[in-house]
């Protein structure tokens, strides 16, 4: 998808941030390592296409602020994480001079702080804006049926694995973007939205819950691809493979990490899930000239 | 005399939803969950309008409608599609199958009980006129 997916980390031989290079990997991202902030500088100075760099402390603590403002004056859009170490002294750490790294995080580093940030400064290599609205404004759109709901703090990249929910719906698509959308709800969520959708109708079997999951990821998939079409890609989707399976991890073979997001309504919870493996993103410059038909309108052939 | 509407769509909410906004206005309803069943069911019961959904297992809609259109008692009879699919070109694929209308989900149940009425009105009533009145201009839409 981009070109530019490549991470140098910067780090001391002693492995701390081993994990981050793991994590970083598992997010699709070519990751290179260096030791110190010369070679570092070395080569980020031979001009490769570079979109982050993770720095641990114990790497910058000396020179890593003339690093800082040499990076942001050969490589202004590069994104830089940088560790803080807790025992350093306020006066020595970057956020308080000029040149500031884009995120600066507490060492040891934790999993989730480290993902958030990364996914605040790269989602747009994978899901350019446009995209990601798109999936969101889908989701809105389609749940917006039955009022109320919202995007529940943002959305965030994941690896190419996912904890699935009691109820997933899978739909893979293809054409000239190929992916999948899942869409997973607790049971208790499920039963709450079917309710709305369908007052009064009991039992509440889990194959009708099951089936709601389905129609969602049908029709905000559909939704999704109407972006596309507008933009003259052509995409086919199929029909929903359903997954029972709370607390499991659903593990798929991409080069790219999904883009995840959660809309709420009180205290339903709507979790997608966006693989988008191929496309061409020069498509998203093309003039609109495709049609789509709106939200529940009714073309007379 | 009350109308027969077949819904075909492999979503049981879609066809729970239909079926309780139908049955509200009087109108008897015969389900089927996929292209196949729907052929089986419109065989069966000779309904007066029937309401498919594009992406099912076994016989996709489109299908199904072009299988529909060669049973002589379904050669007038008014088909809506109902689908996720907002792309026009798919929708002239409908078209060609034999499809009346294309219909995009989530439809508002009012807005759909108009075009049922306007359909099977002018059928019962004046059947080239409700053709004439039917056919939208590009880039117009008719709610």
């Amino acid at each position: 998808m981009s070109s530019d997916k490549q991470v140098l980390v910067v780090d001391t031989a002693n492995g701390a941030l081993t994990f981050v290079m793991e994590e970083l990997n598992e997010l699709g991202f070519r990751v290179i390592w260096v030791p110190t902030l010369a070679a570092a500088l070395e080569f980020i100075e031979a001009g490769p296409k570079l979109s982050l760099i993770v720095a641990s402390s114990a790497a910058t603590k000396k020179g890593g602020l003339e690093f800082l403002a040499r990076v942001r004056d050969f490589a202004p859009d590069v994104r830089m994480i940088w560790g803080a170490n807790a025992d350093a002294p306020a006066r020595d750490t970057p956020a308080r001079t000029g040149a500031s790294p884009d995120s600066l995080l507490p060492e040891p580093f934790r999993v989730d702080e480290l993902r958030s940030a990364i996914s605040d400064l790269l989602a747009e290599h994978f899901y350019p804006p446009a995209i990601a609205d798109a999936v969101k404004r889908a989701a809105l759109e389609v749940l917006g049926n039955v009022g109320g709901f919202e995007v529940d703090g943002g959305a965030f990249l994941v690896a190419n694995q996912t904890a699935l929910s009691d109820l997933s719906a899978v739909i893979p698509f293809s054409g000239g973007a190929s992916g999948h959308l899942m869409v997973g709800l607790t049971s208790a969520d499920a039963r709450a939205l079917f309710q709305a959708f369908l007052p009064g109708v009991r039992p509440i079997r889990i194959d009708r819950m099951e089936d709601l999951v389905g129609e969602l990821c049908n029709q905000i998939l559909g939704r999704i691809n109407s972006f596309f079409t507008e933009r003259s890609v052509s995409i086919q989707h199929g029909t929903p493979i359903f997954i029972r399976a709370a607390g499991s991890t659903l593990r798929y073979p991409g080069r790219q990490p999904s883009f995840a997001v959660t809309l709420k309504r009180g205290e339903t919870r709507v979790a997608l899930e966006y693989y988008l493996g191929q496309f061409d993103r020069a498509t998203l410059q093309a003039p609109v000239n495709t049609r789509v038909l709106r939200l529940g309108e009714i073309r007379y052939l | 005399m009350s109308w027969s509407i077949l819904i075909v769509d492999d979503s049981s909410l879609i066809r729970s939803q239909l079926r309780a906004a139908l049955e509200a206005k009087g109108v008897r309803v015969v389900e089927a969950e996929n292209g196949s069943e729907g052929l089986w069911r419109a065989r069966e019961n000779l309904v007066d309008l029937v309401i498919a959904d594009i992406h099912m297992p076994v016989m996709d809609g489109i299908h199904m409608v072009e299988e529909l259109r060669k049973i002589p008692e379904y050669a007038t009879t008014p088909i809506f599609i109902l689908t996720s699919d907002a792309a026009l070109s798919r929708a002239e694929e409908g078209k060609r199958a034999g499809a009346n209308a294309w219909i995009l989900k989530p439809v508002k149940t009012d807005l759909l009980w108009k075009a049922i009425e306007k359909a099977l009105f002018g059928r019962a009533s004046s059947l080239p006129a409700i053709q004439a009145s039917a056919v939208s201009s590009p880039g117009s839409s008719n709610k």
